[in-house]
């Protein structure tokens, strides 16, 4: 079927797409911080300082990813090693992960929806398993190897993977709950490379979309499970 | 969120001596007590102290020794519903940690936490709430009792209180007969649950659990747990129930039921462990028990209401539910 141009030239189906690389990768790191997007940058192996704004704690990024035992480090809750990259921060004992990542790191494709353990947006990956990151303290996600949607697609205009399913299965509709479906089914599939309907519905049933794309979701779960 | 202090203890007692002290509280997977402090609506007086039992050691286990199964209080609900051991053997209990919240909390969420949760009653934890109920004051009352109750206790209130427990592990713990270990004494599970100020049992402050026991059930013997809640998906039980049950030669020769989230603590469904005892398992006599189970109920108004609701909803939920999982048994 033609799609049909409006005034601007730009189809539905255009929009759409323009919309799901929003969805999957609007804002990175407001504080310059894409270098944490695993393999962005790769060529990039300086150590960068970037001072945020909102406070004035200093933000150090080291690529590339660092396997080694960090040493020289007076608190060990400070490191945090987000997507291959550590980064060492100062963080107060009641900041969620979410705030961390979010507010103080620019990490924004995680998202915060409920903000009290009940609507998945916020999910990301600890040492390989899903949880709420506004229900974990972020000093409990020190030294642990924490996954954002970010690392899921480092080239945001050539998606890959899960995100490239998501939007090409229109798997969303405003976008909210994708990082959160998305880190959900990479744990998901993970564990159960070929998962049955049941086992999607399962296994991404602390999820909400409020915008009712849940089947879409979840077909699309299947479908990527299915070699599709 | 009011800001407080994390303490990083290295041992149980570590723990209990900051505890000790006052105005602290547990942080042990966190889904609680931090959903609690997020919303400034749970505990009344928030902590300026969490203790992070995280970092004390050899907390998380499950096995089996001495007749009895041993599990770490902070052992995941994740690990606890994926353990063969407990599948097969003490399956209520698998089943009803798969049950409780969802994946992502279920990965954090620990079972020496889940039996301790405070009541959900939107009486305690509503977030415009003016006045605190009595769990959070002593000189408060129970607006459950004139207001909406239609998931408040079917079986009469403790203390003035009309909120129900609504963890789903209590309910195969209590079934299974469990004992709770703390760093203080160990508790039979009828006497751990009670209704003490906002806790949910009898704990003391500086009291912390590190293991739950459950003695190895008889040969012959099936467990299963069901759950009644409004979203299937993710959420807090209406009813729910578990039943231990043994049969030899084709009749029940022992039974232990336990339904929650209808009334203040756990209960035991004695009057259906009689009704089904000595015979078969089928329908007529899962549902003679499940009529029993719920002689006693007495509906408060806003679950009792024919013409919103439903005649007597959560009363009838609570007998199919003691049918059903009776019948899961046979």
């Amino acid at each position: 079927m033609a799609e049909e141009k409006d005034l601007k030239g730009l189809s539905r189906r255009e929009f759409l797409k323009d919309a799901g690389l929003v969805v999957g990768g609007a804002a990175v790191g407001s504080l310059g911080l894409a270098a944490a997007c695993k393999g962005t940058s790769t060529t990039d192996t300086v150590t960068k300082t970037v001072t945020g704004t909102a406070t004035t704690s200093t933000i150090t990024v080291t690529q590339p990813p660092v396997t080694t035992t960090v040493t020289n480090v007076v608190d060990p809750r400070s490191v945090f090693n987000v997507n291959g990259s550590v980064i060492k921060m100062d963080v107060q004992p009641y900041w969620s992960l979410n705030f961390v990542l979010r507010e103080k790191m620019g990490l924004t494709f995680t998202k915060v929806g409920c903000d009290r353990g009940e609507c998945g947006h916020c999910t990301v990956l600890i040492d390989g398993v899903p949880m709420y990151s506004c229900m974990v303290l972020a000093i409990d996600a020190t030294n642990k190897k924490i996954e954002t949607a970010e690392s899921l697609s480092p080239d945001l205009g050539n998606l890959t993977g899960i995100a490239k399913s998501f939007r090409d299965n229109e798997a969303f509709q405003c976008g909210w709950c994708t990082a959160g479906f998305m880190m959900a089914t990479k744990a998901l599939l993970a564990a159960t490379p070929k998962p049955t309907m049941a086992q999607v519905k399962a296994g991404l049933s602390g999820h909400l979309c409020i915008c009712s794309s849940i089947m879409e979701v979840c077909n699309t779960v299947v479908k990527i499970g299915a070699g599709g | 969120m009011n800001p407080f202090t994390v303490t990083s203890p290295a041992t149980v007692a570590e723990a209990a001596a900051t505890l000790a002290k006052g105005n602290a509280a547990i942080l042990a997977g966190g889904s609680e007590i931090l959903a609690g402090l997020k919303a400034m609506n749970s505990p009344a007086t928030p902590p300026a102290t969490l203790v992070n039992l995280k970092t004390i050691p050899n907390l998380s286990y499950i096995k089996e020794e001495g007749g009895m199964l041993k599990i770490g209080s902070l052992t995941t609900l994740t690990t606890i519903a994926a353990n063969t051991t407990v599948q097969t053997k003490y399956t209520a209990l698998a089943q009803a940690a798969g049950a409780a919240a969802s994946p992502e909390l279920r990965n954090q969420g620990t079972i020496g936490g889940n039996i301790c949760q405070k009541m959900q009653c939107w009486y305690y934890r509503g977030d415009d709430n003016l006045f605190n109920c009595l769990r959070k004051d002593s000189k408060g009352i129970c607006y459950a009792m004139a207001g909406d109750n239609r998931y408040h206790s079917i079986f009469g209130g403790v203390g003035g209180c009309f909120a129900v427990n609504p963890s789903d592990t209590a309910a195969a713990l209590t079934a299974f007969g469990a004992s709770i270990v703390t760093n203080k004494k160990t508790w039979a599970i009828k006497d751990f649950f009670a209704v003490n100020g906002e806790n949910t049992t009898a704990l003391a402050a500086d009291e912390i659990v590190t293991e739950i026991q459950i003695p190895t059930p008889a040969t012959g013997t099936k467990s299963a747990f069901t759950k009644f809640a409004l979203r299937k998906s993710f959420d807090f039980p209406i009813v729910n129930c578990a039943a231990v049950i043994t049969q030899a030669s084709g009749t029940v020769s022992a039974a232990s039921i336990a339904l929650n989230a209808v009334h203040n603590l756990p209960r035991k469904a004695t009057t259906a462990e009689t009704s089904i005892t000595g015979k078969a398992i089928n329908a007529a006599n899962a549902d003679a028990a499940g009529t029993a189970a719920v002689s006693g109920a007495t509906a408060m108004p806003a679950n009792a209401n024919t013409t919103t609701i439903g005649n007597k909803y959560m009363i009838q939920i609570a007998k199919i539910m003691v049918k059903r999982t009776i019948l899961a048994c046979a």
